[in-house]
């Protein structure tokens, strides 16, 4: 299934704000059941900061399995730049 | 009074409205206005939205490492100006600092110079074990692979960073120095060029 991360806000800056969309998103986007992939899609967000990806997207993966949460990243240079932050930070 | 000599003095008053920040709503509020600000004013999208992650990321260190603990003033100061040279944003809080936020997870921190120069290296935070600390490393990746000749200033406690980007990342220590007038919090400035993209 998809998740259009932009219904969240096309401004996506604060964590506290990234955990809330993490609770509304399991709460409200995913399904309970099967264990579809979960695309994440930011093609539409104007602004992305590590701090809220980090709470929205590893608060998905923890609850569903980093196997089935994919992302989607577009053209958007912050959202390259957040993700690219993120998995430097992992490494 | 400038942001900085808010941030610098020893006792404060709450800045004026317009810059003035007293809880993360409000400062979230501002920097979501802020792309449609600096369209009108020629900037191109993926200026401005690169612009803005970075205010945000500062606008967010404020409130993430201080909430309960400011000195005097809680929240922070955001102030963005822009003319046909570039943009200028500034974020200035009355929290802790760096060092104070750092020392309480990595009590063998031995100075500011040093608190300043882990937080830019990334994966240090005070708020360990949750897992942060990469803010201020992607306000560096971003101005350093996206805003050619952009500056950044940050200062806190007796450390000031000065940088004018591009650089390497090695070039990171050597641009801590020692400041002249304290900044018991923070201090950011970031400047960018219009010609810089």
């Amino acid at each position: 299934m998809r998740v259009d991360v932009s219904k969240f806000g096309k401004v996506l800056i604060s964590r506290p704000a990234g955990r809330e969309a993490f609770l509304a998103a399991r709460a409200y986007s995913i399904p309970k059941e099967g264990n579809d992939p979960i695309e994440l899609d930011f093609t539409n967000v104007e602004v992305l900061t590590p701090s809220w990806a980090d709470e929205f997207v590893r608060g998905l993966e923890e609850a569903f399995g980093a196997a089935r949460v994919r992302v989607t990243e577009g053209q958007n240079m912050t959202v390259r730049r957040t993700f690219e932050t993120l998995r430097e930070s992992v490494l | 009074m400038t942001a900085l000599e808010w941030a610098q003095t020893p006792k404060a008053n709450e800045p004026s409205e317009d810059v003035y920040c007293p809880t993360r709503d409000i400062a979230q509020g501002r920097a979501a206005k802020l792309p449609a600000i600096l369209g009108a004013q020629q900037w191109t999208q993926e200026q401005a939205y690169l612009f803005v992650s970075l205010i945000g990321e500062l606008a967010n260190n404020c409130f993430d490492h201080n909430l309960g603990t400011w000195r005097d003033i809680s929240g922070c100061w955001l102030e963005v100006s822009s003319d046909s040279d570039g943009v200028r944003g500034i974020i200035a809080d009355r929290g802790q600092g760096v060092f104070g936020s750092l020392t309480r997870v990595r009590p063998d921190i031995s100075d500011d110079l040093q608190a300043i120069r882990l937080a830019f290296r990334g994966g240090t935070t005070g708020r360990a074990p949750e897992r942060r600390g990469n803010g201020l490393r992607h306000v560096w990746r971003t101005l350093n692979e996206d805003f050619i000749g952009a500056t950044l200033r940050y200062c806190s406690g007796v450390a000031e960073l000065f940088v004018r980007f591009p650089v390497n990342d090695a070039d990171l220590d050597q641009s801590v120095l020692r400041a002249q007038t304290p900044v018991p919090g923070v201090y950011a400035e970031i400047f960018i060029f219009r010609r810089s993209v």
